[in-house]
C-alpha cells in the first residue's frame, strides 16, 4: 500500500521545476517534505493530484495508476488535498462546506432527486450527522453555522482538513496546514492528524515550520531544485550536512 | 385597465420565468450568460411553427422547452471548461447566431417577416376571458417552476452549485466535476427560457427576430440584478419591478411637459438606465439579498 512516484518531470516557463523525482511513501504513514522556496513541492502536490499534468514519469497509488485522471477522479481513488491557501466555499456555511465534501451523493444527481426524493433525505441526514462529528473533531463548533468566508485563518486550515476527511480518503496531501496558524492551533491540529492515522488515514505533509513537522511524521523527505536530496527519520534528516546548506540557502556556510 | 394589467401580469410571468433560469444559472451556479435570449427564441419560434403546422399548442411548448434544453447541451460542452468571461462572449455570439438563423432561413421562419397568426390557447372563451385564463396558466407554469426551484437550490445539488460558484478548483478537490454541473444548470436555465418563449409567441401571437435581440437577455439580468440575483424571490421581485418600471415609464408622457414622443422614448431609456445605476450604487446585492453573501 504506498503512493509511487517514478521520474516525475515537470518543465514551467523554462524551468525545470521537478527533475525525475521518484519517491513511494506507504499509504498507512505521516510523511513529510520539506524545502526551501521553489523546491517544487507545490507542484509536485499539483502534480501528485491531478491539477497539473507531469511532462514525464508516473504515478501509483496503492499499485493502480494514476496518469491520465482528472482531479475529481482521483479523490474518487481515495486521494484527498488541501490547498496552501485554504479555498473554503466561502458562502457556504463551516457545515455545508463539510457536507459538500461526503462523496456520492444522490442528492447531487438530478433524477435521484425527484425520482427517489427519501433516499435523498435519508442520505442527506447522515452526511450531516458526519460533517456535525468532523466539527466536534475539529473543533470548529462555535463557527458551524456561520459562512466559511466569514472564520479566521486558524479555522479555515481546519476546515480544509475536514472538508478533505470528509470524503474519506485513504490518503491525503496536506500542503502547509500549519502556515500561519498560533502555537495552540498547531497543536491541535497536529493531533488531530495524528488520530485521524490511528484511523487509517496516511499523510503526505508539506510544512515550513520543521519543528513541527519533525515532532509530527516519522520520515522526512527533502527537496531541493525538483530533486530529493534526503531521505529518512526526520532526526537524521535534519542533522545531514547537504539538508542544512540548501536549506539554509546562503545564510549559513 | 383590467386588460391592460392582465396583460402586465402575463408579461411578469413571462420574464419571470426567464429570470428564474437566469438565476439558476448566474444566481446559483456563478454562470455569466449573455445569450439567455438564443433559448427564448428557440422555445417560441418551435412551438410557434409545431402549432402553425397544426400540432396542439401543448405539444409545441413542450417541444419548444425540450428543444431549448437540448440547445445548451453543446454549447456548455463547449465552452463550459474555458473562464468564466469567455462562457459570457460565446453565448452572447450564440444568441446572435440563432438571431441571424432566424433571419436567413426564410424556408422555415418567414426571416424578417416572421410568423403571424400563432394559435392561441383558450380561443374559444372571450377575448377576456381568454386571456384571464393564460395568466392562471403562465400563473401555475410559475408556481412548478418556483416549486422546481425551491427543491433545486434546497438539495444537496443546490449545495454544490453554489460551491462551484464560490471556486471550481475546490469542487474538484473534493472529487466533483464542476463542468457536468455547469452543463445541467445551463441546460436547466435554458428549458426555463424556452418554456418562456414559448408561453410568449402564444400569448403575442406574432413573432419575428427582432423580437430576440440581445435587449431581453439584458432585460432578464436587469431584474435579476434589482430583484437580487440568488434567491428565487428575488427573481419574481426584479421581473415585477423590470415591467413596472418599462409599462409605468410611458406614463411619464402624462407627467412630463414640453417634451416630444422621440425625445420621450429616449429619455424613458435615460430614466431606466439612471435607475439601474442608482441600484448598483446604493443596492448592489438586489431588493431580496442572498443572505449568504456577505
Amino acid at each position: 500500500m504506498t503512493l509511487e512516484l517514478r521520474n516525475i518531470s515537470k518543465r514551467l516557463g523554462g524551468m525545470l521545476v521537478l527533475d525525475g523525482l521518484s519517491f513511494s511513501a506507504g499509504l498507512d504513514e505521516l510523511t513529510g517534505i520539506i524545502g526551501p522556496n521553489g523546491a517544487g513541492k507545490s507542484t509536485l502536490f499539483a502534480v501528485i493530484s491531478g491539477f497539473q499534468g507531469g511532462d514525464t514519469g508516473s504515478t501509483r497509488f496503492d499499485g493502480e495508476t494514476l496518469d491520465g485522471l482528472r482531479p475529481e477522479q482521483r479523490v474518487g481513488k481515495g486521494l484527498a488535498r488541501t490547498f496552501q491557501v485554504p479555498r473554503p466555499f466561502t458562502h457556504l456555511t463551516v457545515r455545508e462546506n463539510l457536507a459538500v465534501g461526503a462523496q456520492d451523493q444522490a442528492g447531487e444527481k438530478l433524477v435521484d432527486l425527484f425520482v427517489r426524493p427519501w433516499r435523498v433525505r435519508a442520505q442527506d441526514k447522515a452526511i450531516f450527522e458526519r460533517a456535525d462529528a468532523t466539527i466536534d473533531f475539529l473543533g470548529l463548533g462555535p463557527v458551524a453555522h456561520k459562512p466559511a468566508g466569514q472564520i479566521s485563518g486558524g479555522q479555515r486550515k481546519l476546515l480544509e482538513l475536514g472538508r478533505a476527511l470528509m470524503s474519506e480518503p485513504r490518503y491525503i496531501l496536506l500542503d502547509e496546514p500549519f502556515a500561519g496558524v498560533n502555537p495552540v492551533l498547531i497543536e491541535q491540529i497536529s493531533e488531530r492528524i495524528v488520530e485521524a492515522k490511528a484511523r487509517g488515514v496516511g499523510f503526505l505533509i508539506v510544512e515550513h515550520d520543521l519543528s513541527a513537522l519533525s515532532r509530527l511524521v516519522s520520515r522526512l523527505l527533502v527537496m531541493d531544485r525538483g530533486r530529493l536530496i534526503a531521505d529518512g527519520a526526520p532526526g537524521q534528516v535534519l542533522d545531514d550536512r547537504t539538508v542544512q546548506e540548501a536549506y539554509m540557502g546562503g545564510v549559513v556556510s | 385597465m383590467l386588460p391592460y394589467l392582465v396583460t402586465i401580469a402575463i408579461m411578469i410571468g413571462i420574464y419571470g420565468l426567464l429570470t428564474l433560469g437566469l438565476n439558476l444559472q448566474y444566481g446559483y451556479t456563478g454562470l455569466i450568460n449573455f445569450g439567455h435570449v438564443a433559448f427564448f427564441a428557440i422555445g417560441a419560434y418551435t412551438s410557434a411553427l409545431i402549432s402553425l403546422a397544426g400540432y396542439p399548442i401543448a405539444l409545441g411548448m413542450a417541444a419548444g422547452t425540450v428543444l431549448a434544453f437540448l440547445a445548451a447541451y453543446p454549447l456548455g460542452l463547449l465552452c463550459l471548461r474555458l473562464r468564466a468571461d469567455y462562457l459570457a462572449i460565446v453565448t452572447l455570439s450564440f444568441s446572435e447566431i440563432i438571431r441571424t438563423v432566424l433571419i436567413s432561413e426564410e424556408w422555415l421562419t418567414e426571416g424578417t417577416q416572421g410568423l403571424p397568426g400563432i394559435p392561441k390557447p383558450f380561443s374559444s372563451l372571450s377575448q377576456g376571458n381568454a386571456d384571464l385564463a393564460y395568466l392562471a396558466l403562465v400563473a401555475t407554469a410559475m408556481l412548478v417552476a418556483i416549486l422546481l426551484m425551491w427543491r433545486l437550490s434546497h438539495s444537496p445539488f443546490g449545495r454544490l452549485i453554489r460551491a462551484v460558484r464560490d471556486d471550481e478548483d475546490a469542487v474538484r478537490a473534493v472529487g466533483k466535476d464542476p463542468a457536468q454541473l455547469k452543463i445541467k444548470t445551463l441546460m436547466l436555465g435554458a428549458a426555463l427560457a424556452g418554456l418562456a418563449g414559448a408561453f410568449y409567441a402564444h400569448y403575442v401571437g406574432y413573432i419575428s427576430p427582432d423580437q430576440f435581440l440581445p435587449l431581453v437577455t439584458f432585460y432578464a439580468w436587469i431584474a435579476l440584478i434589482m430583484g437580487g440575483a440568488g434567491t428565487i424571490t428575488g427573481a419574481i421581485v426584479g421581473s415585477s419591478l423590470l415591467l413596472f418600471i418599462l409599462e409605468g415609464s410611458r406614463f411619464l408622457r402624462d407627467v412630463v411637459p414640453f417634451v416630444s414622443e422621440v425625445q420621450m422614448a429616449s429619455l424613458r431609456l435615460a430614466v431606466i438606465g439612471l435607475g439601474l445605476v442608482l441600484f448598483m450604487l446604493y443596492r448592489p446585492q438586489g431588493l431580496i439579498p442572498d443572505r449568504s453573501q456577505s
